[in-house]
């Protein structure tokens, strides 16, 4: 029952936050762009809800365009890293082998690199740029979710379901895509709750550092990156872009809890906790 | 038992073969080089081409990364273009001061997620219980280099007692000195920490009060504090200690963006402002040094992971 | 619990009364910002500002220049004379002058040092000067050894004291070049110079002879400590902290709760108003060497801006006067061509400023482009260049210009303008102290970014370096100006001044242009007498 409202409010907040940043054109009150020279820094009012930047611009507006942003990055690079690590999984537990091993390995490369030095290291090789950035997080996301698919799968490769699909004469791949993916969807769909705000908070940080997406798009990132020279006199600045990171990662982390104890699954198999990340 | 953590091991050396390699090829796919950054320092070109004979950076990519390769087998992990000093002297130098905080934040985050989580993995679904877990979920989603920001705005300018960034005031360097320097990051490293662990002791807890022999020990009359001394904590210790053991690379490394944020002089800082300055030797070093202690974290969990399950043998 | 809460709030009782606790202040300190650490002590390998910056605490230069006039003044070099064949220097080094060791820093240490910068494994930014003294390029092509020995003709140690420098053609930029500071050679002779980056000296800097020795270098200060047999008389601030915070928030944080005193050159304009009314705060202000500059690029096949008539309509967009004034304000002088304010040949251009649209437009027209598509690029993190920006995006579209703003992160921008992949840039140089337009602006010079060429410039520039009066030097580079302005290769914009914040407790702090601690012999603390 509690874990219903947990869930029920994660995904409220969901859908609300992905509401401002779909409807930011609808909603916006300025043009995010807009720079007005006669109105630096100005608090927040009835006309800029959430106040003015260094150039004038109304924070609000920018805030609305910066959830696009940042959900895009979020939810693309989850995409991605589901999608890879899923396959990848899949492949690895049903081949096994020679086919297991290398896919593994691989994914303890990738998984022992923090992901925060990789994506810096990238950045400072590529330009930093917003196709960069998901690739960055969804490349380096993908190989917990194929070890959790792969263990997944190889545990119900053992059960009873299978064994008499099986005997009825299934062949491999319905079996994979009639019995196992099903079964495996709900732990990968708890992962995918996990995934999207650590997305959206390494985002915020690269761009933070001035490695993210680059401005003058607005993102959160990097709108705290501008503020915090204005730290002293301007507190509206900052504090509504950190505001809106907040409530997005706790809004997917409060769905996530709620749905692995709707699934009724245990937090302790954490062997997929990642390290250093 | 035995040849399984061998077999382990041995994945873990060919891990860090590939880290190195990936390392390299990624670092020097990048173009241009840390002199060229700036052009407006008017370089000589015969000068900065002698630079880049004498850093051996003008050679085949393959042979660059063999002779790294060597050298590093050799125990010589070069030196830094930047600084012109040995890497290693160099992360030596960070290191304490990285441990100093994060060794800290780390005891106190365990240590307060431990009575924490035991505390309302007691009374599940209490009020407390409650409360606490969705602090935690609020601790874990809060942008911490904006915390950091919030936390400097409010104790080091508005009610202004505590210095914004550094480690020491130079001239003094007390211990209360460090002390009082070290409190903004370390309250922001302690809530980031404990709210993720205190989750992982409250199941970890939970799943043992689950168990059979505890239910039996409470069916047999047993007290509270028997239970927990004797059953629950001995057994809910393993999965503690293997979540902190997977905390050992952060502890070495330094939370990166924080250090960066409130000026620490440690390692994490170097590693921030050595990559985005193209230090090639400092960046190869701090990957295989990173990767190796994440191997070796990984190796350490799944050994106690053996230990304590032995399903997975 | 209750115990472990009592002893938490002990601990923080104990933390802030530690605040008020202030050491006994016997001797003065100074606590100057930085947003970054130095690299090296070695003065002869200084790649970055600040390197740059410190080695001037620790250093004496040879010569210096004015700060409000640029001429080459004594410092090390306590006297110098020109033969009347005018390519002949004597120097006479400061007679007080001595190592921290207490051996005297002799003629022969001045050659070691002028040696290791001709030697052909030096990899340091000097020897562009020195490449007019006789011998010193064969020594860089032939020098065969990997120490710094053996002899470059046009050095010769007359004495002790004294040094003789001939050049092989005359160069008027000699002096204001020779700003760099010796080494000791009785610590580095031994050294190969290959070596000479990596070994100790460049970060334990055991010996040195500038107004402060170096005390503690980590990676969070730098302490340094005055030298009590300083030449120029034992400076009056005992210590010097140099803090590296890069964020300059928490500077302003850190003097505004009196951790820092010094903030040099990173205040932004818009802090001025807040820290203007702090009586504990001044301010300060100077030009600098460096300006901004709308950059047209022709160099990309058939661009419009190859037609002078497009160049010249760009002119009549802005109004650079304004610009100081709302954007910088007035914290800087609006810039009509490639002298700047501080050089001796700058002469103040009367209303060239007028904006006039419909000229503009005609330029246009005339040059055969109704419409026009460009774009424009610009480093991230400068309000004043986004501001800017903007602006020209506003005016060009009244003209029929498009201008597509691409805001473009440092190393992003570096390699765009380095590969001229962009149709204009807002972009800041750096120039050096003499009035020479040679890097930035002859024709065969790795400076000239914009691929500026014109002949009859060319000869002017090369005139300007070899005439060696000041006058005649002074209507040669107002000529050559002339033409470049006429021939539109960019849009000068302003010379921002430097801005720096310190206590008002801070006296006699002069900076020049290129180095903040040009005077600090002659610093003071104000309540340093009412102390001890």
């Amino acid at each position: 029952m509690r874990s219903n409202l947990t869930l029920f409010i994660g995904l409220t907040l969901i859908a609300l936050l992905t509401m401002l940043a779909v409807l930011a054109p609808v909603l916006a009150t300025h043009d995010p762009a807009a720079t007005n020279a006669d109105k630096w820094l100005q608090p927040p009012s009835s006309e800029h809800f959430f106040g003015t930047d260094r150039l004038g611009r109304d924070v609000f507006s920018r805030v609305l365009y910066g959830g696009r942003v940042s959900l895009a990055v979020g939810l693309l690079s989850t995409f991605l890293s589901l999608g890879v690590g899923t396959l990848l999984g899949l492949v690895a537990s049903y081949y096994g082998g020679l086919v297991d091993v290398i896919i593994m390995r691989v994914a303890d490369i990738v998984l022992v690199f923090p992901s925060m030095l990789l994506a810096l290291t990238l950045v400072a090789i590529f330009e930093p740029a917003l196709w960069l950035v998901i690739l960055v997080i969804g490349g380096t996301g993908w190989p917990s979710v194929a070890r959790l698919v792969r263990s997944e799968v190889l545990r119900l490769r053992q059960s009873d379901f299978v064994a008499s699909a099986r005997l009825l004469g299934a062949k491999n791949a319905r079996i994979v895509w009639q019995h196992l993916l099903p079964n495996a969807i709900g732990p990968v769909l708890v992962a995918a709750t996990f995934s999207v705000p650590a997305a959206v908070m390494t985002e915020a940080g690269l761009s933070y550092l001035g490695l993210g997406v680059q401005p003058p798009t607005p993102t959160w990132g990097n709108m705290l990156r501008d503020a915090q020279l204005y730290l002293r006199y301007a507190w509206w600045y900052a504090f509504f872009p950190g505001l809106f990171i907040f409530l997005t990662v706790f809004s997917f982390h409060l769905t996530g809890e709620g749905l692995r104890q709707t699934l009724g699954l245990s937090q302790t198999a954490r062997r997929n906790w990642r390290a250093g990340s | 038992m035995i040849p399984e953590l061998g077999r382990r091991f041995m994945q873990t050396v060919i891990v860090l073969f590939g880290v190195s390699m990936v390392t390299f090829l990624l670092m020097h796919a990048a173009p241009g080089h840390p002199l060229q950054t700036n052009p407006e320092l008017r370089l000589d070109p015969t000068a900065v081409e002698r630079w880049l004979q004498l850093h051996q950076l003008d050679q085949p990519l393959i042979s660059q990364y063999l002779a790294w390769l060597s050298r590093v087998f050799r125990g010589d992990f070069g030196e830094s273009l930047l600084y012109n000093r040995p890497v290693l002297e160099l992360m030596g130098e960070r290191l304490p001061s990285t441990l100093l905080l994060t060794l800290t934040a780390f005891v106190l985050a365990l240590f307060l997620a431990i009575v924490v989580g035991i505390k309302i993995a007691t009374q599940q679904n209490s009020w407390l219980d409650r409360f606490v877990c969705t602090l935690s979920l609020a601790g874990i989603s809060v942008p911490y280099f904006w915390l950091a920001m919030v936390l400097v705005l409010l104790f080091a300018y508005r009610f202004p007692f505590l210095p914004a960034v550094g480690m020491r005031t130079p001239g003094d360097g007390s211990i209360l000195d460090i002390l009082k320097h070290m409190l903004l990051p370390l309250i922001v490293m302690v809530i980031a920490n404990f709210a993720r662990y205190v989750r992982y002791v409250r199941s970890a807890v939970l799943d043992v009060l689950q168990q059979d022999y505890v239910r039996s020990a409470i069916a047999r009359g047993l007290k509270g504090k028997d239970i927990l001394y004797r059953h629950v904590l001995p057994n809910a210790a393993m999965p503690i200690i293997t979540v902190a053991a997977l905390s050992l690379p952060m502890l070495f490394t330094g939370a990166m963006v924080a250090e960066y944020v409130f000026a620490w002089p440690g390692l994490g800082r170097f590693i921030v402002t050595s990559t985005m300055a193209r230090d090639y030797p400092v960046i190869m070093t701090v990957n295989l040094y990173t990767a190796s202690l994440v191997a070796i974290a990984n190796f350490i969990a799944d050994a106690l992971y053996l230990l304590i399950d032995p399903r997975l043998r | 619990m209750r115990q472990i809460i009592t002893i938490v709030i002990i601990f923080m009782l104990l933390i802030c009364t530690g605040c008020q606790n202030n050491n006994s202040a016997k001797e003065s300190s100074l606590h100057v910002a930085a947003l970054t650490g130095p690299l090296t002590m070695n003065p002869l390998f200084l790649r970055d500002a600040a390197s740059a910056e410190v080695a001037a605490l620790l250093h004496p230069q040879l010569l210096v220049t004015d700060p409000k006039t640029l001429m080459p003044q004594a410092r090390l070099f306590s006297s110098w004379q020109l033969l009347e064949d005018n390519l002949t220097y004597v120097f006479s080094l400061h007679e007080d002058a001595y190592w921290s060791d207490g051996k005297p820093v002799t003629a022969e240490d001045v050659a070691f040092t002028m040696r290791v910068i001709c030697h052909p494994d030096y990899t340091g930014p000097l020897f562009q000067p020195l490449r007019y003294i006789t011998g010193a390029e064969g020594y860089k092509l032939e020098h065969s050894s990997p120490y710094a020995d053996g002899d470059i003709s046009g050095i010769e140690v007359i004495d002790e004291k004294t040094l003789k420098i001939s050049l092989k053609e005359n160069y008027a930029p000699f002096l204001t070049m020779l700003t760099f500071a010796p080494v000791p050679a009785h610590i580095l002779s031994g050294v190969e110079v290959a070596q000479m980056e990596s070994h100790t000296y460049s970060h334990q800097l055991p010996v040195s002879a500038g107004p402060y020795l170096l005390v503690e270098w980590n990676d969070e200060y730098l302490h340094v400590r005055a030298n009590p047999h300083y030449f120029l008389g034992k400076p009056s601030i005992n210590n010097i902290y140099y803090r590296y915070i890069p964020n300059q928030e928490a500077q302003l944080i850190e003097l505004l709760a009196g951790k820092l005193d010094l903030i040099p050159t990173a205040v932004k304009v818009e802090d001025i108003k807040n820290l203007k009314n702090n009586p504990d705060i001044k301010i300060y202000h100077n030009p600098r060497l460096v300006y901004d500059y709308l950059a047209l690029n022709t160099r990309k096949a058939d661009s419009p801006l190859s037609n002078k008539k497009v160049r010249k309509a760009f002119t009549l967009l802005l109004n650079r006067q304004e610009i100081v004034k709302n954007l910088l304000l007035n914290y800087g002088t609006p810039l009509y061509g490639p002298i700047l304010p501080l050089h001796f040949p700058y002469k103040e251009t009367q209303a060239v400023d007028e904006v006039d649209l419909a000229a503009a437009r005609r330029l246009l027209v005339e040059a055969g482009y109704k419409k026009l598509k460009l774009d424009l690029i610009y480093n991230v993190g400068n309000t004043v260049r986004e501001n800017v920006a903007l602006l020209l995006k506003e005016q060009a579209a009244k003209v029929g210009i498009d201008i597509q703003i691409n805001l473009l992160e440092w190393e992003a921008f570096l390699s765009a303008v380095n590969e001229g992949d962009y149709d204009l840039a807002i972009l800041g140089r750096g120039v050096e102290a003499d009035p020479d337009l040679t890097f930035h602006w002859h024709s065969q010079s790795r400076g000239n970014s914009l691929g500026y060429a014109n002949s009859e410039v060319d000869h002017l520039l090369e005139q300007g370096v070899a005439t060696m009066d000041k006058n005649e030097r002074e209507k040669i580079y107002q000529a050559a100006e002339a033409m470049i302005v006429e021939d539109v290769p960019a849009i000068w914009l302003y010379v921002r001044e430097a801005i720096h914040a310190a206590t008002v407790k801070l006296q006699n702090f002069n900076p020049h242009p290129e180095n903040i601690f040009y005077n600090v012999h002659e610093w003071t603390l104000a309540d340093e007498e009412e102390v001890s």
